[in-house]
C-alpha cells in the first residue's frame, strides 16, 4: 500500500512517519509540504492512500482533493478541524487528531481497503458551496451533462462538478457506466428494469425509481450488453 | 471602581489561546522529544508559562509590558518550532516602555494575528517585526507582518475581524477614547499599531 504524507510542518510529517513505522504494509512514497507539491507528488507516485493535513498555506487539504482527478483513499490529519471533516458526507476513511495516538492510527489503517489496481476511476471529490463529498463511483447512479459541468447524482445529492460529461466518460469503466444519450450516463448496476418506450427506444428504470430514456443508437447497444 | 458587568465584559473579550496553535504545538513537541530532547524540555516549559499566563491573567486587568513580552517570546519560540525557517522575527522593546502597563494578551493577540496572515497562510513564510516604544505619554505597540490586508481580498476573514474588534472593545472599556488600534497596509507589509495612554 503506497501512501504519501501531506503536511506543511516538517516535524508533523516526521512524527507521522515514526508512528507509521509500526505498519510495514504502508510504504511512504513521499512527503509534500504544501498543496502544489502534493498535486505533483500524487501525479508522480499514484498513491493508494493520502495522509492529508486540512490547514496548509496556499491550497488547503480540501483544495487539493478538488484538483485531483482520481481520489485515493484519504485519512485527514488535523489539529482542530474535526468539525469541518465530520461535515464531510462520506468516504473519507477517517480523520486523525494531532498529536496522533498510535492506537488511533492503527484503527484508521484497519479501514484501508487493498488497492484494486484497476487503473479505473474509483472516487471523485465533489464540492458544492459549503458541502464536500468524496463519492464512490459505485454510489453514483446518474451523471448528467450541464454545459462544461456534470451533475452527479448520488445518495439524494446532485451537485455539479467542474468536468464535462465527455471528459468523465473517458475515465469510467464501460462495464459499469453506460452512455444513455447525449446528456446522461447511467450506472448499469443501478438498473432495476428496462422497458420499451413510446418513441421506440429503451427506458431504464433505476432501483430508486428514476427513469432514463436511451437514444435510438444506444438502445441497440444496451440490448447487446443486457442480452435482451 | 469597576462594575461586575464591566469586568465580565472584559473577561469575555480577553483572547483565548487558539486551539489550532495549542494542538499543533503539542504535536511539534511530540516530534521534538525524539529529535531534540533538550529543546523539547525547553518548549514544554514555555508552553506551561504561556498556558499559566492565559489562565491566570484575568483577575488583574493590566500587567507590565515586560511580563507580556516574556509570554510573547514564549509564544514565538513555540511557533518557530512549528514554522521552522518560514518564521523570521525581530522583537524590540524600548527599555523606557518595559514597566508600562498593558492589558494582558493584547500584544500576544496582535502577534498571533500577524503570524496567522504573515506566516501560516504563505508557503514561503515571512517576517514579523514587533516594536514597543514610549512616546510622549503614550505606549506604542507596533506589529508588522509580510502580506496584504484581508480587506483587499474579496472574502474578508471573519475570525480576524472578531479578534481585532475584541481588541478595540477591550481598549475602549479600559481607556475610553484615549487608546486606539489602527491597521495599515503598503509595500507588502501589514502593520497593526496599538496606542495606550501611560497614565491611568
Amino acid at each position: 500500500m503506497k501512501a504519501i504524507i501531506i503536511d506543511d510542518e516538517r516535524l508533523a510529517r516526521a512524527e507521522l512517519r515514526r508512528i507509521l513505522a509500526a505498519h510495514p504494509e504502508i510504504e511512504i512514497a513521499g512527503e509534500a509540504s504544501n498543496g502544489d507539491q502534493a498535486l505533483a507528488l500524487v501525479a508522480q507516485t499514484l498513491p493508494d492512500l493520502l495522509f492529508l493535513d486540512v490547514q496548509m498555506p496556499g491550497l488547503t487539504g480540501f483544495d487539493v482533493l478538488e484538483r485531483l482527478e482520481d481520489i485515493p483513499q484519504v485519512i485527514f490529519t488535523t489539529a482542530y478541524d474535526q468539525y469541518a471533516i465530520k461535515a464531510f458526507e462520506v468516504n473519507a476513511l477517517d480523520y486523525l487528531l494531532k498529536p496522533i495516538a498510535p492506537a488511533r492510527l492503527a484503527s484508521a489503517l484497519a479501514k484501508v481497503r487493498p488497492a484494486t489496481g484497476s487503473g479505473r476511476l474509483e472516487r471523485v471529490f465533489v464540492r458544492d458551496g459549503e458541502h464536500c463529498w468524496i463519492v464512490l463511483l459505485a454510489d453514483i447512479f446518474l451523471l448528467e451533462s450541464d454545459g462544461n459541468y456534470t451533475r452527479v447524482h448520488f445518495n439524494g445529492h446532485h451537485p455539479l462538478i467542474r468536468r464535462s460529461l465527455n471528459a468523465l466518460e473517458a475515465q469510467l469503466d464501460p462495464a459499469v457506466f453506460f452512455r444513455a444519450n447525449r446528456q446522461e450516463i447511467l450506472n448499469l448496476k443501478w438498473i432495476d428494469k428496462v422497458d420499451l418506450g413510446v418513441s421506440g427506444g429503451l427506458v431504464a428504470t433505476l432501483k430508486n425509481g428514476r427513469t432514463i430514456e436511451m437514444s435510438r443508437r444506444q438502445s441497440g447497444k444496451l440490448r447487446e450488453i443486457l442480452s435482451l | 471602581m469597576r462594575s461586575a458587568v464591566h469586568t465580565a465584559e472584559l473577561r469575555a473579550l480577553e483572547a483565548q489561546i487558539n486551539p489550532h496553535f495549542l494542538f499543533n504545538s503539542l504535536n511539534s513537541i511530540r516530534g521534538l522529544v525524539v529529535e531534540d530532547p533538550r529543546k523539547a524540555q525547553d518548549m514544554i516549559t514555555r508552553f506551561a508559562a504561556l498556558l499559566r499566563y492565559n489562565l491566570n491573567h484575568d483577575r488583574q486587568h493590566t500587567v507590565p509590558l515586560s511580563q507580556e513580552a516574556e509570554v510573547v517570546e514564549d509564544y514565538l519560540a513555540l511557533e518557530s518550532v512549528r514554522f521552522e525557517g518560514r518564521l523570521k522575527v525581530q522583537f524590540t522593546v524600548d527599555p523606557a516602555a518595559e514597566s508600562l502597563q498593558v492589558p494582558p494578551m493584547i500584544l500576544q493577540a496582535l502577534v498571533e494575528n500577524a503570524l496567522k496572515h504573515g506566516i501560516a497562510k504563505r508557503p514561503e513564510g515571512g517576517d514579523v517585526r514587533i516594536h514597543a516604544t514610549a512616546q510622549n505619554g503614550v505606549l506604542v505597540l507596533e506589529v508588522e507582518n509580510s502580506g496584504e490586508l484581508a480587506a483587499a481580498r474579496p472574502a474578508a476573514d471573519t475570525d480576524t475581524q472578531i479578534g481585532l474588534n475584541n481588541i478595540r472593545e477591550r481598549l475602549r472599556l479600559l481607556y475610553g477614547d484615549r487608546a486606539s488600534l489602527s491597521l495599515k497596509n503598503g509595500d507588502g507589509v501589514v502593520a497593526a499599531t496599538v496606542r495606550i495612554p501611560t497614565t491611568a
